[in-house]
């Protein structure tokens, strides 16, 4: 990867070389000549042809630079919404080459290369770059940078192709196509990756580089020769990949992704700290002009910097929100890599088809000995050598329920008692049927009023609602009703009467006192 | 110099090439110009210890005719270059297309042996697919002389070669090969075709040829496969290898077939080769990898959720 920031000033030297090509290939029928620039223009790319000696190309120039890992240019033909890719040549290893400043260097290979290869009628048509990624960790910012100048020099189709070494030494062949969507380039055009222009543009972290799938090419010749290979050779990776010991890449993916992780919860602390300093800033800046205004003057906006950057220290630059969307990006792409990976080991069972069923005795005394065994295709099965005792014949089955059947084993020979849940004996060959479907889920209940009601709170409050109402009517009825009054009087001792009320007990207090001085003054 | 190495001693080379060289030479050769026989080009690799292996190639411009001329220019810049993107592969020899050998790849042979200070291997593709092969031959050329300093000719004697890939390079060609389900019947026809072609007119199929790649078809471009896919494939095929094993077992258990006792060594050593296993422990180990691969599945979605919450935020936030 280390080579990728060198290599960003070598498509636009690139670039001439492929417009004059253009220029001179393009032949002086008219129409043709707007097909190609119909063809530059739009933008559309539906899928991106590879011919299989490219991808041969590439997996021997990075085996062979391997841990050191090479980018190359990618050479081909851009025929309307696809881009046929049709050869490729690799940049010269940084580590090899004696010179110091390899940039002009590897323009001019480019160059040289793309001459040459033009005379022996290989289409020198630049369309893009190959790049090796362990892993596809290659969400950052100098492989944007690269794809950016590719795209937006030389063709606005150009790809970057990005090949994972380690997941095709497994035996998979791991080859993708990107390229940077419209939205982003207008937006790392202006290299301005604030918040608000990036809300503004209403960038997801999905926008910044489309996939386009991938398709492979191959004349007859080169198809006759692998029809030969694969019928004279042995050497197929098929099984590469039934190994299962291979958790070590699952292993790397996983790191890799908490890396991630932990390098997005670094940026976001530090955006927190941008935006402390920022509220710091507000503050003093209020505070001060808050005090100016007291003193009866208004503070001019260089009296407010200069008092700022006494008190404070000056605000730094806001954290590129860049960055967080970058690794947002990576993020999802190591979560997409372990679902496509741990997609070939866990399969969801499907219910509708074959599920195994099991019988099964267990002992019911003893519930440690389970004799287990999977019918015959036709469905039959049967136990040998059962050791005595008592049994409870089950089967295990994820869809249907079975009846269980009570199994006595005597110590003689020939004495078996198969009993039904009736607790009738059945004789030996037994049918067993499936009496229900199991049901693994309980039925949501929907909301209704009348399920409102039936809870006991409400019942509560409905009676007491109900006496409220009701109770009124019913002492009416009692008050009203004379003979009833008559019988309640007859029947209950007149309490009422016997004991004095309350006003005629205040009036004969008053009187006493009243009595007294009349008495005196008599 | 060559002349002491007599005929009656032929070297014990044995020659290693890479798929990838023939692809390149097929590719040239697709792409040769028009009414042009055969192509050639230099190849590139390394020599080690009488194992010479190919790892690769590239064209050069050549043309024959009365006159055979080789554009040497060319190929000094083109192994320059070569050299620049991978300095461990010198130069080991040449290749041409066609079957024969004519007195025109002895004059390139003695170009190639100043180039390259040594014996070049030539290495030869059969494109006209005669046979129903892709015939490729190495060889290399020795001087037949009586005397060290005069020559009668060259003998070029062929060289055991086998096509040699590592482990990335073979799914490579599975990558190719395995989505391409009818390259099983397809390779016929168009093999007979090409070599009907060949003997009878070669500048016709020369143009036929040259239009070839410009025309894309449809039907040979095939999609990747998905890990899903290529696993199915896999399991597919050992399915069937262990059938044929069974089926050869059985056959020779009826007496049908002659046993092989090579054979019969073989599979019982593979089957000695397996640990022995108990169910119970194979069934927690498997369990225990299964636990761990849905961990993992789950720890992935919630950062997936995690992410989406997190974009469905940033989007609120700013309507």
């Amino acid at each position: 990867m280390s080579s990728t920031p060198t290599n960003s000033t070598s498509p636009t030297t690139a670039a001439v070389a492929t417009t004059s090509t253009a220029a001179t290939a393009a032949l002086t029928i008219q129409n043709i000549d707007e097909q190609i620039v119909a063809d530059y223009n739009s933008s559309k790319l539906d899928v991106v042809q590879i011919d299989g000696i490219v991808v041969m190309k590439i997996i021997k120039q990075c085996k062979e630079h391997l841990p050191e890992l090479v980018p190359g240019q990618l050479l081909g033909l851009d025929l309307g919404t696809t881009l046929e890719v049709s050869n490729c040549f690799p940049f010269p290893n940084p580590r090899d080459s004696d010179e110091g400043d390899s940039s002009e260097g590897i323009a001019e290979y480019q160059l040289e290369m793309m001459r040459f290869l033009r005379e022996v009628n290989i289409d020198s048509n630049t369309v893009g770059w190959y790049t090796p990624t362990y892993l596809n960790s290659f969400f950052n910012e100098s492989v944007i940078e690269t794809q950016f100048n590719y795209q937006a020099t030389i063709n606005q189709k150009c790809v970057v192709l990005v090949y994972d070494p380690i997941k095709t030494s497994q035996g998979t062949l791991s080859l993708r196509c990107y390229r940077l969507t419209q939205p982003f380039m207008a937006l790392f055009k202006d290299q301005e990756f604030s918040r608000e222009k990036l809300d503004s543009a209403n960038l997801n972290f999905n926008d910044i580089f489309e996939q386009i799938p991938i398709k492979i090419h191959n004349s007859q010749l080169i198809n006759a020769l692998l029809y030969e290979l694969e019928t004279s050779d042995s050497m197929t990776s098929n099984f590469d990949r039934l190994n299962i010991g291979n958790n070590i890449y699952l292993e790397k993916v996983l790191e890799g992704m908490t890396d991630c992780v932990d390098s997005l919860s670094q940026e976001l602390s530090k955006v927190a700290g941008y935006q402390r300093n920022f509220q710091q800033h507000q503050l003093q800046r209020n505070s001060f002009i808050q005090k100016k205004a007291l003193d009866g003057q208004k503070a001019s906006e260089a009296e407010i910097a200069s008092h700022l950057a006494a008190v404070l220290k000056p605000l730094p630059n806001p954290p590129s929100k860049l960055t967080s969307l970058l690794l947002s990006n990576q993020i999802n792409n190591y979560c997409e890599q372990i679902h496509s990976f741990c997609d070939g080991k866990i399969v969801a069972p499907n219910l509708n088809a074959d599920i195994p069923i099991k019988v099964r005795l267990v002992n019911t005394l003893d519930t440690e000995i389970i004799i287990e065994q999977i019918p015959s295709k036709d469905g039959s099965f049967s136990f040998f050598n059962v050791p005595a005792g008592s049994y409870v014949l089950d089967v295990d089955n994820l869809r249907y329920v079975y009846k269980p059947h009570k199994v006595e084993v005597g110590s003689k020979s020939n004495s078996i008692k198969i009993r039904n849940d009736n607790n009738t004996i059945v004789s030996t060959p037994i049918t067993l049927q499936p009496v229900a479907i199991s049901n693994y889920f309980q039925q949501h209940v929907p909301f209704s009023i009348l399920g409102f009601l039936s809870n006991p709170m409400f019942m509560m409050m409905g009676i007491t609602g109900i006496l409220v109402v009701v109770m009124p009517y019913m002492t009416n009825a009692i008050e009203n009703d004379e003979e009833a009054k008559e019988a309640f009087k007859l029947n209950a001792p007149d309490m009422v009467q016997k004991v004095p009320e309350w006003h005629s007990l205040q009036i004969s207090q008053k009187s006493l006192p009243s009595s007294s001085p009349t008495a005196s003054s008599k | 110099m060559q002349g002491e190495k007599s005929i009656y001693l032929p070297s014990q080379n044995i020659i290693k090439v890479h798929p990838l060289v023939i692809f390149n030479i097929l590719d040239h050769y697709i792409r040769r110009n028009e009414g042009q026989d055969r192509v050639i080009g230099t190849l590139l690799g390394f020599n080690n210890d009488g194992v010479i292996e190919i790892r690769n190639c590239f064209p050069v411009v050549h043309s024959e005719g009365d006159q055979i001329a080789v554009e040497m220019e060319f190929h000094r810049k083109m192994l320059d270059l070569h050299l620049k993107s991978s300095p461990r592969e010198p130069i080991v020899g040449w290749y041409a297309t066609g079957s024969d050998i004519n007195e025109n790849s002895v004059i390139i042979n003695n170009f190639y042996r100043e180039e390259m200070n040594g014996t070049p291997v030539h290495l030869t593709v059969d494109t006209g697919l005669t046979n129903d092969t892709m015939g490729i031959h190495a060889y290399q050329a020795h001087q037949l002389s009586t005397t060290s300093d005069s020559s009668l000719g060259s003998y070029f004697s062929p060289l055991p070669l086998e096509i040699l890939s590592f482990d990335a390079e073979n799914a490579g060609i599975d990558a190719l090969t395995s989505n391409n389900s009818q390259l099983h019947q397809q390779p016929q026809q168009p093999q007979l075709q090409e070599g009907e072609q060949t003997t009878t007119e070669q500048t016709q199929e020369g143009e036929q040829q040259q239009q070839q790649p410009q025309q894309p078809q449809p039907q040979q471009s095939v999609s990747l496969l998905t890990e899903l896919e290529s696993l199915r494939g896999s399991l597919t095929k050992l399915d069937t290898m262990l059938d044929d094993v069974a089926n050869y077992i059985e056959a020779v258990e009826r007496g049908e077939i002659q046993g092989d006792p090579r054979i019969g060594r073989f599979l019982a050593k593979t089957i000695q080769s397996l640990p022995k296993s108990n169910t119970q422990v194979m069934d927690k180990v498997i369990n225990n990898s299964v636990k761990d691969l849905l961990m993992i599945v789950y720890i992935s979605s919630l950062t997936r959720s995690q992410l989406a919450v997190a974009e469905k935020l940033r989007q609120s936030l700013t309507f």
